[in-house]
């Protein structure tokens, strides 16, 4: 079947009434959680993981997908209205946003940001489209070492990403690692790290562990600071939203570029949205021919970043669609959403299950046509919400978190141990320890513990094993370069402070 | 010295003890036939010895930083109170049922955000309850526990 009949094949499963449906509240609640100042893109899956249970797996697939990405579109309303960022990577369209906001230019800022992200969504798409099925043939030819290697190069790629220290990001790496392998052992059936108590024994789920560390700890972390966003009061309708001719003429570079530069780094591990949108920031500043009105309402510091983060989110989809490796923390938990439905991502998953693929695949295309319908005309809405006292919203969202950890297996115990995650992740979040390492390792760990055992019980024992095949060598010495990457600072200040001082 | 990454340092080491005990008491086999223990030991001691460098920067920071520095400004007692809450919903999730449990973590968790009206507290926390009994109990299924006084 060729990628265009593929492609017809996936509408005519992704537009059947039920999955048109969630694929609508899917961006919807996205729009809404990229709006709403607090709970991101991360947070609002893990809380509807639990929702997605007595779901069929393309519906609550398509749903959850539609969250992340409809999360990036609502992000921009906040950031240009409000010059609060309804999530990360949004962040940078804070700056020009909000200033053309304050020209009096609200309108076509939220416009221009809304045709952007669409142009760029639709790109984005279109390369995960066509890369997606050569790069899972390719995959096909990983034994575990390959994956090993890979998986490795992920994780080290994702803490070296981290924002803040490195050596922070390492720890909760280790320590995403050490929580996923808690429980009976896969190949020898033992009880590991369980402390005897039997409730550990088939380990920790993702859903307690994701909603305690994003849910609980923000709800935890905004009660202790009380923000009243300040809207921009200018009316806005919906003739106004629409761009000139001149800001199209002056955007157009920026969102192709934007486009392309998003989804590369968003099929890297570690990349995605955030930091696309400030590479792209970046970029687009160097290559003005008036930075300087940079920060101060250039709609080219606007589209740039907007197109660069939705453009992103379509590619991460591809190493989890090929490789079944997680490339950010939404990525990890939307692999969650598949084992929890049986269903393993990566290289036969296009083969095994095509309704699956292109079905979500083809619901992207739906679901950014409905963002730019929905976004649009409802911006006054959005507005309308930001509004909601988080003295009302704080208390559903722990209602939720804790009914949803209780419907997983009816057990007060996955309750409790949300709640202990909650209370860890709000002090891991205050010593700024970065939650997204911590929750990929937990779900790369198996991956890279089961690849590791397989790979050294084929070699007996043989270390080399992991130097002898192409692919791992190659990527085992991208590991090497990244770690030696991230030492040299350290090692450069210790020599540093070693000279003798003149 | 800086207290905040000293306590860090040694509560990761602590656990990366703990971890390392526990996976050492599962097995860690060979290189040849890895035991079950065998991924956890080696991340156990990996986490030990970053959490040494932890400790070896706190002593060495010139700048002092203390503790409390990390909660100063910050309204940290709505938080632990949250927190406690929580526990204690756990706690008598099962006892009280669902609907009243949730009616008073939610009109608790308002009264320590915020001191609105107690008729606008009490009007959101019983339709929140209210509400989440028809969508986890009624639209999904769930069972959620009815409790001592049978709702």
């Amino acid at each position: 079947m060729g990628d265009f009949a593929s492609l017809l094949y996936g509408f005519s499963i992704c537009l059947s009434p039920g999955n048109l449906f969630f694929c609508f509240i899917g961006v919807l609640l996205g729009t809404l959680v990229g709006v709403l100042p607090g709970i991101g893109p991360v947070g609002a899956i893990s809380i509807l993981l639990p929702a997605t249970f007595h779901m069929q797996p393309i519906g609550a697939i398509i749903m959850l997908s539609g969250v992340y990405y409809g999360s990036m579109y609502g992000g921009s309303t906040t950031s240009i209205l409000v010059r609060i960022p309804g999530e990360a990577s949004s962040v940078v369209t804070c700056l020009d946003g909000y200033e053309m906001a304050r020209k009096g230019r609200a309108g076509p800022a939220l416009g221009m940001a809304a045709f952007g992200s669409f142009i760029a969504g639709t790109l984005g798409l279109i390369g995960l489209m066509f890369l997606s099925v050569p790069l899972a043939a390719f995959a096909l030819r990983f034994g575990p070492p390959e994956y090993f290697a890979v998986v490795l190069l992920g994780l080290t790629t994702i803490t070296y990403l981290t924002h803040g220290s490195k050596m922070k990001g390492f720890i909760m790496g280790i320590f995403g690692l050490i929580l996923s392998s808690v429980g009976i052992d896969p190949i020898e059936g033992s009880a590991r790290l369980s402390f005897d108590l039997l409730e550990l024994w088939d380990g920790i789920d993702l859903v307690p562990l994701a909603m305690g560390l994003f849910g609980i700890s923000e709800i935890l972390l905004n009660s202790e600071e009380f923000v009243r966003p300040s809207v921009i009061k200018s009316k806005i309708k919906i003739k106004s939203l629409f761009p000139t001719l001149a800001d199209w003429v002056q955007a157009k570079g920026a969102i192709l570029r934007g486009s392309i530069l998003g989804f590369f780094l968003g099929v890297l591990p570690g990349g995605g949205a955030v930091i696309s949108s400030f590479v792209s920031y970046g970029i687009e500043k160097k290559i003005s021919k008036e930075p300087e009105k940079f920060g101060k309402g250039a709609i080219e510091g606007l589209v740039g970043p907007e197109s660069a983060n939705n453009s992103a989110t379509a590619g991460a989809f591809i190493p989890l669609f090929t490789l079944g490796i997680p490339a950010n923390v939404v990525m990890a938990l939307l692999f969650g959403a598949f084992v929890i439905h049986g269903l393993r991502p990566g290289p036969f998953l296009i083969q095994d299950h095509p309704d699956l693929f292109w079905g979500v695949v083809s619901s992207m295309y739906v679901g950014n046509v409905m963002l730019l319908l929905l976004n649009l005309p409802l911006i006054p809405l959005w507005v309308q919400i930001l509004k909601v006292p988080a003295v009302v919203l704080n208390p559903i969202v722990l209602v939720v978190c804790m009914v949803g950890a209780f419907s997983l297996k009816n057990s007060v115990f996955d309750m409790l141990l949300m709640t202990i995650f909650g209370i860890l992740g709000y002090l891991l979040r205050k010593f700024e320890f970065e939650i997204a390492p911590l929750i990929l390792a937990f779900v790369l760990g198996p991956i890279l513990e089961s690849n590791l055992r397989q790979s050294l019980l084929l070699s007996q024992g043989d270390m080399s094993i992991f130097l002898t095949r192409p692919i791992s060598a190659i990527t085992m010495a991208l590991v090497l370069v990244i770690l030696l990457n991230s030492l040299f600072p350290v090692l450069k200040r210790v020599l540093r402070s070693k000279k003798p001082k003149e | 010295m800086n207290v905040a990454d000293l306590v860090i340092g040694l509560f990761w080491l602590a656990v990366s003890v703990l971890v390392g005990t526990e996976a050492y008491r599962s097995g860690i086999g060979s290189l040849g036939s890895p035991g079950p223990g065998l991924i956890s030991f080696w991340a156990s001691i990996a986490l030990g010895v970053v959490s040494l460098i932890f400790v070896a920067k706190a002593f060495a920071a010139g700048k002092p930083v203390s503790l409390p520095d990390v909660w100063r400004g910050k309204a940290w007692k709505r938080s632990i109170s949250i927190s406690l809450l929580l526990i204690l919903y756990v706690i008598f999730f099962e006892i009280l049922g669902f609907i009243f449990s949730t009616f008073l973590l939610t009109w608790l968790t308002m009264s320590f955000i915020d001191k609105s009206r107690f008729w606008f507290r009490a009007g959101v926390a019983g339709c929140t309850a209210v509400s989440g009994y028809v969508l986890f109990h009624v639209w999904l299924n769930v069972q959620l526990p009815r409790g001592l006084l049978s709702f």
